[in-house]
């Protein structure tokens, strides 16, 4: 069970490089996938769930090379969450779970199973009698969730599934993606760094459609370890001036001033106590980065 | 299928299309039996444009098409069929109802001579037309990705077919022989403009094929 992405690359036809040259190893468990908008990522993830033809390099899902004679062979091994998952508004959660199991080739008896196993895991077995359209934003994520498992596939792919979730749904929907990550490759792609804080130990980060990072999270963490200073600044002039010469990732007004949050690799000219560093620095530092 | 049956026949569709139907059936003005097949054919036709327009499409509206483009080939291709077919029907039904909400016009006699044969044969033929112009209207839609440019295409074919040019096209090829010529309801020669349109929306059918597969950018 593994994804193997060699040298790829997507060029739309307007010119614009969504994807330049990546190479990336993802293996058993959740490999999150970081950057900002317009980075690269759903373009990424619409090339491993077959959407999306690549200009150029190779992939290989589980051994499969991903090309079109082996799309149909590979897209049943592949569970997708979409940022925006539209639910049939007609249907129930229960309909609409039973019609895509049956679409996807689950046969009737197996997908009541699933589904009833599914419903409970994620807490929605009391809800199953509702329309889709009045679920929440929360419990919409859940049921597409439930959806993208259903043909149980070996690789789950979901794209800001937390994204504009109140904090409790948030931290149902990523304690749910641990769970099912114990036996498939989930590829969790958000720029909510909290998310990747509490669920993985490996990551990418992509910027402009170029892969800076990738590997553990310790590693990144190690790489700003000594360099996250909390200052507290007299005033705004003076954040100004601190502004221009380092990286801030935290500003916070006080009685006494501002405190910063700053990176630097030498202490900065303020006085300021070193703190430990958080994904947020390192993101943050790695994105500000003059590339080599 | 009864899943498939709540997605396509939305309450707003149900809503639109009984509406539709029974507006048209209160103020197009018919002096005879005869002529309700004829008062209904392009009328019904115009209707399924509409109506069976977003029958793939939805998928792309309620951004479902990158799940749906997941699921084998063959299960995606025969339910969006299913889908389809069930709106013709649907519609079909409506057109058999709708028949007899004409008799409300007190112009209209009744003659019980041939009441039944001259029933059957306006459900048939607007049927036909509803066949052809839904599976055209989902095709056009399809091809051009884009709803409102598949109706407008659509749109067009109809409008010239509906048209005084129109009523030029030989009757064994126009889908509306029928419609424009109520008096020959006693002729057959419309009968193969319909059969041409049938054939057609089977080919279309099967043409559709290669476009429930939407692929973004490179393809």
């Amino acid at each position: 069970m593994s994804i193997e992405i060699k040298d790829l690359s997507v060029q739309f036809r307007n010119g614009t490089v969504a994807i330049n040259h990546i190479n990336m190893n993802i293996s058993k468990g959740i490999y999150g996938l970081l950057g900002e908008n317009g980075a690269g990522k759903t373009t990424l993830m619409r090339v491993l769930t077959t959407i999306l033809r690549p200009t150029g390099g190779q992939v290989k899902l589980s051994g499969i090379e991903l090309n079109e004679e082996n799309y149909e062979k590979l897209q049943s091994r592949i569970g997708y969450l979409p940022q925006e998952l539209g639910l049939y508004s007609n249907l129930s959660v229960r309909e609409s779970l039973e019609y895509m199991g049956g679409l996807a080739g689950v046969s009737k008896e197996e997908c009541k199973k699933r589904i009833d196993f599914y419903l409970e895991r994620t807490g929605l077995t009391d809800h199953q009698k509702k329309k889709n359209r009045q679920l929440s934003g929360g419990m919409k994520r859940r049921v597409g969730l439930v959806q993208a498992l259903l043909h149980n596939p070996e690789i789950l792919i979901v794209d800001e599934p937390t994204t504009g979730l109140d904090p409790e749904e948030r931290i149902r929907i990523r304690n749910l993606l641990v769970d099912f990550s114990k036996d498939r490759i989930v590829l969790f792609s958000t720029h909510i760094l909290e998310d990747l804080a509490a669920t993985c130990n490996n990551l990418g980060i992509l910027k402009k459609g170029n892969l800076i990072y990738d590997g553990k999270r310790e590693a990144l963490l190690h790489q700003v370890k000594d360099s996250v200073w909390i200052c507290k600044l007299r005033n705004e002039e003076e954040y100004n001036l601190i502004q221009n010469r380092y990286l801030i990732s935290a500003k916070n007004y006080t009685e006494d001033g501002i405190e910063t949050r700053i990176i630097a690799d030498k202490k900065p000219h303020v006085p300021g106590i070193n703190v430990n560093a958080t994904l947020e620095d390192a993101y943050i530092y790695l994105m500000n980065r003059d590339p080599e | 299928m009864n899943y498939n049956i709540k997605i396509a026949l939305t309450r707003t569709k149900v809503c639109y299309s009984v509406s539709f139907l029974l507006i048209l059936a209160l103020i197009r003005g018919i002096s005879s039996p005869e002529e309700i097949g004829a008062a209904m054919d392009a009328n019904v036709a115009l209707l399924a444009i509409i109506f069976c327009s977003d029958t793939y499409y939805q998928e792309i509206q309620d951004n479902r098409w990158e799940v749906f483009n997941l699921l084998p080939d063959r299960n995606r291709y025969h339910t969006i069929c299913q889908r389809l077919l069930l709106q013709v029907l649907y519609i079909s039904l409506l057109i058999s109802l709708d028949y007899w909400v004409f008799y409300l016009q007190k112009a209209v006699y009744w003659n019980e001579t041939g009441k039944l044969r001259l029933y059957i044969t306006a459900v048939l033929a607007c049927s036909a037309s509803v066949l052809f112009f839904g599976t055209l209207s989902f095709t056009m839609v399809n091809v051009f990705r884009n709803l409102w440019m598949g109706i407008g295409a659509t749109f067009l074919l109809w409008n010239t077919l509906n048209s005084t040019a129109g009523k030029k096209i030989p009757d064994c090829i126009n889908v509306f022989a029928y419609g424009n010529s109520p008096k020959m309801a006693g002729s057959v020669d419309w009968i193969f403009g319909k059969l041409v349109a049938v054939v057609v929306s089977v080919l279309l059918i099967y043409f559709n094929k290669r476009f429930l597969v939407w692929k973004k950018g490179l393809r």
